[in-house]
């Protein structure tokens, strides 16, 4: 990686590794103060720049840690996809939370980050403060399924000019058209030529044999197309959401291209949050729209540490 | 009046609005901002823009001082006149005096951009009892032969490159014309929104209008604008940019000696860098102006 942060608004003020079962997570710490807000990966396709808008304004009120998710990053990229099961990174968020001397934290997921956001506020309530869900994608325990995830996963087909989903060969053979085909679902606002850029090169951080490990974990890898891979981890998860006690946000753009509104909604639901649209915003509204989403984070964050 | 149709949102929003005129039956538009002690009036463009070209300077100058901003004759909602004398540069400094009478403003401190240095300079020397301090931004001051040549060429069989600064080509294919000249403008990556800016505002007026506005414009002579450059006595600030082919270049320097004024260059940034890295003109304008208001 050549241009970790670019220019970066803020430097860490503490960074540091923690290791597990032989991977090693990188994390950075940005400001003082209470609480601590805990920024989870996403799918490894992005680092923890994908943040990189929320670090400088909420280092300055709280403090901040913030990790790359294994497989991207100055994280490790282990092979082996059983590697990148949810409860792997769940269980590297309570290792960087130990590492960071940080009892309690709020913690925010996007999209993907979701299933172990879940994890975390069910199965360990005493580290999770309040828990804030942006963009969430696993959470797909009702149709209707988004055209993307249609097509079939594991069928090779004979041109990928303007393919339209995920595909292994695909992802394999053409990243950089997935990547480019990925990185418009996640922007259609208008005037994202930078946040595409930044997408861009995050995804270039990684490699398509991780990318396809993430999809390869245990269970998942015969599944017939991404639909049916979302259908199961949303049943997997819904479980999890009658665990759930602390207070939830929920945030979703109105421009969504990849998740589906009924998530969101299902999601806020189950387990008792607020669901908030933000207008003109697209799956990434933290990196897209930074200040109404950070405006959006910071109420939420007073509201729940008075 | 002619009826725009309504901008999403603006980051600030005029605290007073009007027309003014001063007999020539041509009204020009005006909006105050803010209601700092010293005025700032942004001068009216070139008008392929309106005085919307300023947007991202208004709200962060308004902050700090008033801030009076006027439609260009000929594009925004000024009036559109049909004949070159219309244009000419003494009607601008009409205008812009009408404008500070109409809002009540003794002195006021000026900024032009590129060939509005011309106005600028003529309120300087002509009215140096309205004037407190000149920020000639990418100033040019005298016709020069990269825009004059293709301007007086004629009728082509095609237009290449600056052969698009002609009349004829406006006339033919205007919308070729603004996106020659937007995508000079603004070459840089991530500068969709200041494109879309600049076609919002090219359209509202028309070839014809810009064609008569471009010839009536009474521009000087290089000698006689370096003389007068020199009678300025309020404070001046001279901006070129560094990372800019489009622009001539040959105006910055000669103005900044001959009117003693300060020179600042913005290394590696250009064409447009109000628009495009506001951050930076900004920060210079707000330390120039606050400087000649401290000296006032």
């Amino acid at each position: 990686m050549s241009d970790y942060r670019g220019s970066p608004a803020v430097l860490p003020t503490t960074e540091g590794d923690v290791e597990r079962d032989g991977v090693r997570v990188h994390y950075e710490i940005y400001g003082e103060g209470e609480p601590t807000l805990l920024f989870l990966p996403t799918w490894s396709i992005a680092h923890s720049r994908v943040w990189r808008n929320q670090l400088a304004y909420f280092g300055r009120h709280y403090r901040v840690v913030v990790y790359d998710g294994r497989g991207n990053g100055r994280s490790d990229r282990p092979a082996d996809p059983a590697a990148y099961e949810p409860l792997q990174f769940a269980l590297d968020a309570l290792a960087v939370l130990d590492a960071t001397g940080t009892e309690q934290a709020i913690t925010v997921s996007l999209s993907a980050g979701t299933a172990w956001n879940l994890i975390l506020a069910a199965l360990h309530p005493e580290r999770v403060a309040a828990a804030a869900f942006v963009g969430p994608t696993l959470y797909a325990v009702c149709e209707p399924f988004p055209d993307w995830s249609k097509t079939p996963y594991n069928e090779r087909f004979a041109s990928y000019d303007r393919f339209p989903g995920h595909n292994r060969y695909f992802i394999g053979e053409h990243y950089r058209d997935f990547v480019a085909f990925w990185n418009r679902l996640c922007f259609p606002e208008r005037h994202s030529t930078r946040a595409i850029e930044y997408g861009t090169g995050m995804m270039l951080d990684t490699t398509p044999e991780v990318v396809l490990a993430t999809l390869d974990t245990p269970g998942l890898r015969d599944l017939h197309s991404a639909a049916d891979r979302l259908a199961q981890a949303g049943a997997q998860l819904q479980q999890l959401t009658g665990e759930v006690r602390c207070p939830v946000l929920v945030v979703q753009g109105a421009l969504e291209q990849i998740a589906m509104p009924a998530w969101a909604e299902a999601l806020a639901r189950d387990t008792g949050g607020e669901l908030v649209i933000l207008p003109d915003a697209g799956h990434v509204p933290c990196g897209r729209k930074p200040v109404a989403f950070n405006l959006l984070l910071r109420d939420f964050v007073k509201q729940v540490s008075r | 009046v002619i009826e725009l149709a309504p901008e999403p949102t603006r980051a600030h929003y005029p605290d007073q609005e009007g027309y003014a005129e001063h007999g020539d039956g041509v009204r020009v538009f005006y909006e105050v901002h803010g209601d700092g002690d010293a005025t700032i009036c942004l001068l009216p463009p070139w008008p392929l823009m309106t005085s919307r070209s300023w947007r991202s300077q208004v709200p962060y100058l308004c902050r700090h001082f008033r801030v009076i901003t006027v439609d260009p004759r000929g594009n925004g909602r000024s009036d559109r006149p049909r004949e070159p004398r219309a244009y000419s540069r003494a009607a601008h400094v009409a205008d812009v005096l009408a404008v500070l009478d109409a809002t009540a403003t003794d002195r006021a401190m000026l900024a032009s951009i590129s060939p509005r240095a011309a106005l600028a300079l003529a309120l300087a020397v002509e009215h140096p009892e309205r004037v407190q301090a000149v920020a000639f931004i990418t100033p040019q001051l005298w016709r020069i032969g990269e825009f004059v040549r293709p301007f007086t060429a004629g009728r082509r069989e095609r237009y290449d490159g600056y052969d698009k600064f002609n009349p004829s080509y406006w006339k033919r294919d205007y919308e070729g014309f603004v996106w020659w000249f937007a995508s000079r403008a603004f070459p840089h990556p991530h500068s969709t929104r200041q494109l879309e800016h600049l076609y919002e505002e090219a359209f509202q007026t028309d070839p014809e209008t810009l064609i008569v506005a471009t010839i009536g414009f009474d521009m000087y002579e290089r000698e006689e604008a370096l003389a007068l450059a020199a009678t300025i006595r309020s404070p001046v600030l001279v901006t070129q940019n560094g990372g800019d082919a489009f622009w001539p270049k040959d105006t910055s320097g000669p103005l900044a000696e001959a009117s003693g004024g300060r020179l600042h260059v913005f290394e590696g940034l250009g064409p447009v860098v109000g628009a495009r890295w506001p951050v930076a003109m900004n920060l210079v304008l707000r330390e120039f102006f606050a400087s000649a208001a401290e000296a006032a």
